[in-house]
């Protein structure tokens, strides 16, 4: 769950980008960013309470530039870097992500399956669930053999789960759901 | 000091008595005298000893009798209250024995009753208690049974669903994976 903190950074970042027109080029370098602050070799060195605040901006801001950042996004993550907020970056990310799937009027639906999904049960799905939110849908895809069989899909904070893996425990449960284990 | 003019007295009327017919005894034997003589001293003799016994005998021997008399009376008054009291005492005794015997009855009545009550007590405590055994065994037994029960139940469900388990791991095909997937979009299109 997105912090209260990383929720008010990301509603500034949205702000200024939707102000420049940058939102989707700004959400997809957030990602790239705080994929980088996930980095075991540099996340860790980011966050250090060792670094000086000096010290921490002028490393961040030499990682934006080998990303390539916007300027907009490369002082943002100065400022998150005098504030010493880096460490909130992957729930900035996803919650700036949250905010232009609305403002795009899309939803993003992660479908999980025993077997791989062809083209056309994926459009099925991807159909099902727009008529369901009344949005676009962008779906990831995974491959989980451990369901059994079926899908699971996953909206924002609900699951829609058609697994035979959830059938059969629920199944054990309504058989043997007294048992004295 | 009336007592020794009074002895003299007869000690006289004695010695002449004795020496008037002692006189006439001799006078017998040297002429011959009147028979009746002493018949007369004998009769004297005896008058003066009946006077002197009924002056100074008579009287302490009454007086003895008297006295004797009233001892005895008293005696005998004394043995009649003491066999009064005795007889009240033996009344009072068989009365207090009766009162006793049944007192022990009561006693022994009420030790019955309460002997009988206290059997009647444990008895039913005992049967309390042989109750709440068998009825704690019964629900020990029913829940053992239970228990038991439901552990198999739960053994059976977990190797049925291990089995289901294997069995869907093998054997699903693509086809039901496609018809799981329609089922899945019809109940979410629902």
């Amino acid at each position: 769950m997105t912090g209260a903190v990383a929720r008010r950074y990301a509603k500034a970042l949205f702000a200024l980008a939707k102000e420049e027109q940058v939102l989707e080029q700004t959400a997809e370098q957030l990602q790239r960013m705080a994929a980088l602050g996930d980095d075991p070799a540099i996340g860790p060195t980011l966050r250090s309470p060792l670094l000086s605040t000096e010290r921490r901006r002028q490393l961040a801001q030499t990682l934006a530039r080998d990303l390539s950042l916007s300027d907009l996004l490369t002082r943002f993550v100065g400022v998150l870097a005098d504030q010493q907020r880096l460490d909130q970056l992957p729930a900035m990310a996803e919650y700036f992500q949250l905010l232009l799937d609305q403002e795009l009027g899309q939803v993003r639906i992660t479908m999980r399956s025993a077997r791989t999904l062809d083209a056309q049960q994926q459009e099925q799905i991807a159909g099902a669930f727009a008529r369901l939110t009344g949005k676009h849908v962008v779906p990831t895809l995974a491959v989980d053999p451990e369901l059994l069989g079926g899908i699971v899909v996953e909206v924002g904070s609900k699951v829609y789960d058609g697994s035979v893996r959830t059938q059969l425990e629920r199944l054990a449960k309504e058989l043997g759901g007294t048992a004295v284990l | 000091m009336k007592r020794a003019p009074t002895g003299l007295a007869l000690a006289a009327i004695l010695f002449a008595g004795s020496a008037l017919a002692e006189e006439a005894g001799h006078g017998h034997a040297h002429e011959t005298a009147s028979p009746l003589w002493p018949l007369l001293f004998s009769t004297i003799n005896l008058a003066i000893f009946l006077w002197v016994l009924a002056r100074y005998v008579l009287p302490p021997v009454r007086e003895w009798v008297h006295h004797r008399r009233s001892r005895v009376v008293q005696a005998l008054e004394e043995a009649a209250a003491a066999k009064a009291e005795a007889l009240r005492l033996r009344e009072e005794w068989e009365r207090r024995l009766a009162d006793f015997s049944r007192s022990v009855e009561e006693m022994l009545a009420q030790a019955r009753q309460h002997a009988e009550r206290e059997r009647a007590r444990i008895l039913e405590a005992a049967h309390k208690t042989a109750e709440a055994i068998r009825r704690d065994a019964e629900l020990a037994a029913a829940y053992e049974v239970r228990r038991t029960q439901e552990q198999v139940r739960a053994d059976l469900v977990r190797q049925a669903v291990r089995l289901a388990e294997q069995a869907a791991r093998t054997q699903l095909t693509a086809d039901d994976q496609q018809r799981f997937v329609a089922e899945f979009l019809k109940q979410v299109e629902q």
